[in-house]
């Protein structure tokens, strides 16, 4: 079964692949050589051949038969590969090493390939010889030969060779191929019992990353990132969904109780139109919480989906700070302005303009600082300036800041840091300005204003395209 | 006043009606678009009120259809889709105005009022006068009873604007819409804020009071006649 797996595993099924080649491959190249090899033996051995019929040749013409019958005998007595015959067409032998015409040679009149039987002392062996006949005159046949059997043998033998050689690569190759995919299928294994484990509900699992980073260790890597995403936005989700039970069942719990008082009371009509205009305010807050809830969902569900114009933030900024003047003059505070001119991105005006009062609010609100403290004025600080590639707008007060393990969760849906809830608001005015910011490729940092609150908030520059000027 | 008002939600049809009727309103109701736009084509209304999802017929494709037979009627609509860029669709097809739901009556009523004078009144005035309170457009001066008050540009918007509609309740939507164009609500009450200077400027040193604020609902404009 496990075998079965791996056979089927793309590793295997590539290294299979690759030695099929490989092996085809060397049986090409083995084939070829040795039949070049063996051409170029076979011209050698005629050439040999050739020459030594022309030095015969000239003994004959020199001293006809039976000189060359002398010389015959004599060269047949050396040691050596060559084989001689010299005698009638009938078979018999006058002089040579060769007992008789051998039978491969008989009926033609070409070199051929023979057996003949070699024997010396007490040994007798057939060896395999190559020959060429020649007619002589007076009905004679002169034979000229030389034994292969080596040769044959060399060929035989490294034929031999060659295929243990492929055999011992096709396992080796195999072999190899089984354990780099075991290997490979024994950490694809963990990456899917880890994603079962996942889909089981326990989000908190991670792959194991073996540290080679090697590609499946970044793909390890990257799921894991996910994973980490995901839990953070699964948490995030279980926060809202709990937040949302809370902070929606207070204020209908609230209508509920208005409304009961209102049957109840004593004091007749005039408390009980008090009491449904109470109703009705919190029915009103009660349906802003529910437009904040839904434009957050929806800015977080895709950007792409929103209005995208060039928006002049220097602009946007100045309007804001025009309807927020009286108020923050009200509140006895003090705005400090600084604006750079004409510094546009691509947003929408009213998102972009609604997450800047969401953050001039929330100064507005708790951007009063120690009014003992002598000659404490609260300022609230608004600038828009040009930092690199982006626009950088920057909402200041002085009053008692954000702690720092506090800063990451003000982003979060229906978090108020003030735990008394004595001042109005809905706890999704920072998601808002977060989701805003996400939309449009924006960051936002809070800062630290020595005393107080410094957000920051910047999206990349998109300049208005200029037409070419004359 | 005649007013069509086409709306599917028959809980919100019969609280308007109800509500515009007691107003002194003569209202024809329909809940499906394909009859509501028959009623719009036949008979003469002074506004039509118009949902956007409705059964058979859009809200949109009825207002582009009594647009295209040429019937100008101020149209208010009422929708639950409130994307910026869904307004914008609703103003193109041929609204007036666009009002989302869940909304307030006094809001709806503001709005209604504004609409129907505005079909009324013809051509826009060079000088708009409230009791001694006067606007002059060209020069972008205010005077009252000949004094010269000095206004900053955003105070002069706002106070053209409640001239504009003199004698009707001007909701703090409405303002923000019209003289800030935001269409989102900023939290704090910035525009009670604008309205109290704005006061202090035309109607302090002044006996009569001109700028009233219309508790639940908003701002009034009027020389008290």
């Amino acid at each position: 079964m496990a075998l079965n797996r791996l056979f089927k595993t793309t590793a295997f099924r590539l290294s299979a692949v690759y030695l099929l080649v490989i092996i085809l491959a060397s049986i090409a190249v083995g084939t070829y050589t040795g039949w070049k090899t063996n051409a170029l033996l076979t011209q050698q051995l005629v050439e040999v051949i050739t020459a030594e019929v022309k030095g015969l040749a000239e003994q004959y013409r020199q001293g006809g038969s039976s000189r060359l019958a002398a010389t015959i005998a004599t060269r047949s007595r050396k040691p050596g590969n060559s084989l001689y015959f010299f005698g009638t067409q009938a078979g018999r032998k006058i002089a040579g090493s060769l007992s008789r015409i051998p039978t491969e040679l008989r009926q033609v009149n070409r070199g051929a390939q023979f057996s003949y039987i070699w024997q010396q002392d007490q040994k007798r062996e057939k060896r395999n010889a190559v020959g060429i006949p020649f007619r002589v005159d007076g009905g004679l046949v002169l034979i000229v030969g030389r034994d292969i059997e080596d040769q044959l043998n060399f060929i035989y033998t490294a034929r031999k060779m060659f295929f243990i050689g492929l055999g011992l690569l096709a396992a080796f190759g195999l072999g190899t191929g089984l354990w780099v995919s075991r290997n490979l299928l024994n950490r694809i294994n963990q990456i899917s019992e880890t994603s079962k484990s996942i889909m089981a509900g326990d989000l908190s699992e991670r792959i194991p990353i073996n540290g080679s980073n090697d590609e499946l260790d970044q793909l390890s890597a990257n799921l894991n990132n996910m994973l980490t995403k995901i839990e953070s936005l699964m948490s995030g989700m279980r926060e809202v969904t709990d937040n949302i039970a809370h902070d929606l069942k207070t204020p209908i719990n609230r209508i509920r109780i208005k409304a009961e008082e209102a049957l109840i009371d004593p004091h007749g009509e005039k408390a009980q139109v008090a009491a449904l205009q109470g109703t009705i305010e919190e029915a009103d807050n009660l349906i802003k919480t529910f437009n904040a809830l839904l434009k957050i969902a929806r800015l977080e569900a895709g950007a792409d989906n929103e209005q995208k114009d060039i928006v002049d933030l220097s602009q946007v900024m100045e309007e804001v700070a025009e309807l927020y003047e009286p108020v923050i003059d009200d509140e006895g505070m003090e705005l400090k302005l600084s604006i750079s001119e004409n510094l546009t991105i691509l947003a929408d005006r009213q998102l972009i303009s609604q997450a800047i009062t969401n953050v001039i609010d929330n100064a507005l609100k708790y951007g009063r600082g120690d009014l003992k403290a002598k000659d404490h004025k609260n300022i609230i600080e608004l600038m828009v300036r040009q930092n690199n590639q982006y626009v950088e707008i920057h909402i200041a007060d002085n009053g008692e800041g954000i702690t720092e393990e506090n800063k990451k969760r003000v982003f979060r849906r229906f978090v108020r840091l003030e735990e008394s809830r004595s001042k109005p608001g809905s706890g999704l005015g920072l998601s808002m300005v977060g989701a805003v910011i996400n939309a449009y490729k924006g960051a936002i940092r809070l800062e630290d204003n020595e005393p107080g609150l410094r957000v920051i908030m910047r999206f990349p520059i998109h300049p208005i395209p200029q037409l070419a000027s004359a | 006043m005649q007013i069509l008002l086409i709306e599917d939600d028959l809980e919100t049809a019969r609280f308007l009606c109800k509500a515009l009727g007691e107003s002194g309103h003569n209202v024809d109701h329909s809940d499906d678009g394909e009859i509501g736009l028959q009623y719009g084509l036949k008979k003469e209304y002074d506004v039509l009120i118009i949902d956007r999802m409705l059964p058979n017929r859009d809200g949109l494709s009825i207002i582009e259809t009594l647009r295209q037979n040429e019937i100008n009627t101020p149209v208010l609509i009422l929708s639950a889709l409130d994307k910026v860029d869904e307004r914008v669709k609703g103003l193109k097809s041929g609204g007036d105005d666009y009002l989302t739901k869940p909304f307030a009556l006094s809001e709806l009523q503001a709005r209604i009022e504004v609409l129907m004078r505005r079909h009324g009144s013809g051509t826009e005035n060079s000088e708009l006068k409230v009791g001694d309170l006067l606007l002059e457009r060209m020069s972008q001066k205010v005077s009252r009873s000949g004094v010269d008050i000095q206004l900053v540009p955003r105070e002069y918007r706002l106070l053209e604007y409640l001239m504009r509609h003199k004698g009707q309740v001007v909701t703090r939507t409405m303002l923000l819409e019209n003289v800030w164009d935001y269409h989102f609500d900023p939290g704090t009450n910035v525009i009670d804020v604008h309205m109290s200077r704005l006061r202090s400027k035309i109607d302090k040193d002044f006996d009569e009071t001109l700028l009233q604020t219309i508790r639940g609902a908003g701002y009034m404009i009027t020389d008290g006649a």
